[in-house]
């Protein structure tokens, strides 16, 4: 085969009119132009690279055909039109609402290890900003939960409709887990879902289970003990509930009990003129961090349930579970493996000065984290929103034994006699007789 | 930074200048090329925090990693790894749902087995008639096993990122243009990035000819339980996001259409073992 011959070999154009002299060339053209480190190794990819490149031949839009839209077109300009609302601002009226500064705040999260992205973070500073106005309410970002196909962002605020005083005997009021609304949104941007109010009874469950949330509050909560509520919303208020009343620690001084609280409800203010400010060395001690909102006791309430006056006669009242301390003093808290907070000063080391800031995370709830700066303190979570067992395996609750049959007391047995039995003889049927 | 935004998680500006300076002075004493050591993640313990480091360097079939660590505390000054012997692996098993307390040092003593009575070792001497100290198991050694199961289960790559070229060796894609939009949204296009376990990729490793990429490793979408992975389009849908529930704090992301991807983790380093009943 003469050269001429073998390159007219090459040149043979296979049905879509491409030759494998064309194709070499091209390979050769890409290997010289972007002369890659290992050609001789790679050749294989870059030959198999133009071949993508080349075999869909490009076609130029023509007129009158529909373009094809992209997949993502759709629902990546949704994002755009969602999130650019967040830019136009809000007519209020309310004067007196504050919302977290939280540029400055992310700055403080970022010592804990917690980082939402500076963009994400301003963006997420608008929406909180922009549902306080519309809310007529201070709005505090509380944190965010973690779910298998997307997150919970959290604000929190003074809950406008808190159960009244009729429901008091299943669910707590403001008094209680009660005292705060929660709403939750998916990503700065999205619209803000308020979370149903939690009860004693669903704090009691929440405690026995242990799931992951999925990212969408309508999703039932299969689970034993059945959930009340069987939504990921009600089980997602529960968590709050839990991690807002253990987890909400500050530097001692800024709260203080409410002595104008009516009797036997128990309540925390803050202080108005705070003066005596805790010291960057004061707070590695964790004896001078306390809790600032009311503990949820075994039963799931803040405060003992209510008499009910019109209980029926020889009933016995139930015991009295003795009463949480209140601003009781984090170094008390404890878990199976030691104290239930770690301290941290940050910068630590050749850093560390009297401006730095404390930070405690709470081994208890992965992700819980206070931080006091300044003559400030702050209280984020963001996790996937249930408790560390510390190395130990869950195990779901047992199911109960079954009951035992009824069985006659002694007393009983005397006054018992049976029956003698009752014979009821069947009414025979006449048979019509049948002649064989 | 802002591919780990979704994640929650992030260094600190202390813990990052650290790295700054341990990683170049890693790179440059191990004599690794440029972009071969990157940030692998961070194991938070009691009182520290560990961070870790993986250097990649080419090795038949599958490129080999070695790992190095520092802490919070000491971020400017990283370390190797040590290696386990297989009785320190053992030991490590024993330990796997354990906390980390953030203290290399710190010892977890080997229980002698049953039958044979603790053996007091005498004190060896250095040529200055100090004490050395026995070799122990500490928690450098648990923090390396544990590296090395997160590693192997949750490190994530997408398809055609690495490529098996013409002398059978997996080497990273330079050219890689990433997944599109609807591949990217599936499980399928994700595979673990270690040396492949399951038999069918290992024959495809060594069957010559071209290997199409994503024949040669281990999909991620065989873990058992399924759900043991996430996957999600960010907000916007311009990433896509991987966790994994058996590690927790286990994130991927993949900018689609480009060739940004990375894995990271950043956890307590415990594994879950409670998944059965989270899902």
């Amino acid at each position: 085969m003469s050269f001429e011959e073998a390159k007219q070999y090459l040149r043979q154009e296979d049905e879509d009119g491409n030759s494998l002299y064309e194709h070499l060339s091209r390979v050769l053209l890409k290997v010289i132009v972007e002369k890659p480190q290992n050609a001789n190794a790679m050749f294989e990819q870059l030959s198999q690279e133009l071949r993508g490149a080349t075999q869909v031949k490009p076609t130029l839009p023509t007129e009158g055909e529909p373009e094809i839209a992209k997949p993502e077109k759709k629902s990546q300009l949704d994002w755009c039109g969602a999130v650019s609302n967040l830019y136009a601002p809000t007519e209020g009226d309310a004067t007196e609402i504050t919302y977290p500064d939280l540029m400055t705040e992310a700055n403080v999260y970022e010592w804990a290890g917690i980082n939402f992205g500076k963009m994400e973070t301003y963006r997420l500073y608008l929406a909180i900003k922009q549902k306080a106005v519309v809310e007529a309410r201070s709005l505090r970002f509380w944190g965010k939960i973690t779910g298998r196909s997307g997150d919970y962002f959290v604000v929190q605020g003074d809950n406008p409709n808190p159960p009244s005083a009729e429901e008091i005997k299943t669910v707590e009021g403001a008094e209680g887990a009660n005292k705060y609304a929660f709403w939750v949104c998916t990503h700065a941007g999205g619209t803000w879902t308020k979370l149903p109010d939690t009860t004693p009874e669903a704090i009691v469950v929440a405690r026995q289970i242990k799931r992951f949330f999925t990212g969408d509050l309508d999703a039932p909560v299969p689970s034993y003990p059945p959930f009340p509520g069987c939504t990921e919303a009600h089980l997602l208020r529960a968590q709050i509930a839990m991690i807002t009343s253990e987890c909400s620690i500050s530097p001692g001084g800024f709260y203080a009990e409410d002595d104008e609280a009516e009797e036997g409800i128990k309540a925390i203010k803050k202080v108005e003129e705070m003066e005596d400010f805790k010291s960057a060395e004061d707070l590695k001690d964790a004896s001078n961090w306390v809790h600032h909102e009311v503990p949820i006791n075994v039963n799931g309430r803040c405060n003992q349930p209510p008499v009910n006056e019109e209980e029926e006669e020889g009933a016995e009242p139930a015991d009295e579970l003795p009463d949480l301390p209140l601003l009781g003093a984090i170094a008390e808290d404890e878990i199976t493996d030691g104290p239930a907070w770690s301290i941290s000063v940050c910068p630590s080391g050749a850093g560390e000065s009297p401006d730095s800031a404390v930070v405690a995370k709470s081994l208890k709830w992965p992700g819980a984290v206070a931080a006091a700066f300044g003559n400030k303190f702050i209280n984020v979570y963001c996790g996937f929103g249930f408790a560390s067992s510390r190395g130990v395996s869950y195990e779901p609750p047992r199911v109960p034994p079954i009951q035992k049959e009824w069985a006659p007391t002694e007393e009983d047995d005397k006054g018992l006699i049976e029956d003698e039995d009752k014979i009821t003889q069947p009414v025979v049927e006449e048979e019509e007789e049948e002649d064989g | 930074m802002e591919f780990l935004a979704p994640s929650g998680s992030g260094l600190s500006i202390s813990e990052r200048a650290g790295l700054d300076i341990a990683m170049l002075q890693v790179r440059q004493s191990e004599n690794l090329p440029l972009g071969s050591l990157s940030f692998w993640g961070r194991i938070k313990g009691k009182n520290d925090d560990y961070l870790v480091a993986v250097a990649l360097t080419p090795s038949y079939p599958f490129p080999s990693k070695k790992f190095y660590y520092t802490t919070t505390a000491k971020s400017e000054k990283m370390s190797q790894m040590p290696d386990l012997s297989e009785e320190y692996a053992a030991h490590a098993a024993t330990l796997v749902s354990k906390p980390f307390a953030g203290e290399p040092s710190m010892p977890y003593p080997i229980p002698p087995k049953e039958g044979e009575e603790e053996v007091v070792a005498e004190p060896v001497l250095d040529e200055n008639g100090e004490e050395i100290q026995p070799e122990v198991f500490r928690e450098e050694h648990k923090l390396a096993y544990h590296v090395a199961l997160i590693d192997g289960d949750a490190t994530v790559v997408p398809r055609g990122a690495y490529l098996v070229d013409a002398a059978h060796q997996v080497i990273k894609n330079p050219a890689y243009e990433g997944l599109a939009y609807e591949a990217a949204g599936q499980l399928r296009s994700y595979f673990h990035f270690r040396a492949p376990k399951s038999e069918r990729a290992q024959k495809a490793l060594e069957k010559p000819g071209v290997v199409r990429a994503g024949d040669f490793l281990d999909p991620i979408a065989d873990d058992v339980p399924a759900g043991t992975f996430s996957l999600y389009y960010d907000p916007s849908n311009t990433m896509a996001i991987i966790r994994s529930f058996y590690w927790p704090g286990a994130y991927f992301y993949h900018q689609i259409g480009t060739g940004n991807y990375g894995s990271v983790y950043m956890g307590d380093g415990l594994p879950n073992t409670d998944i059965q009943f989270m899902l």
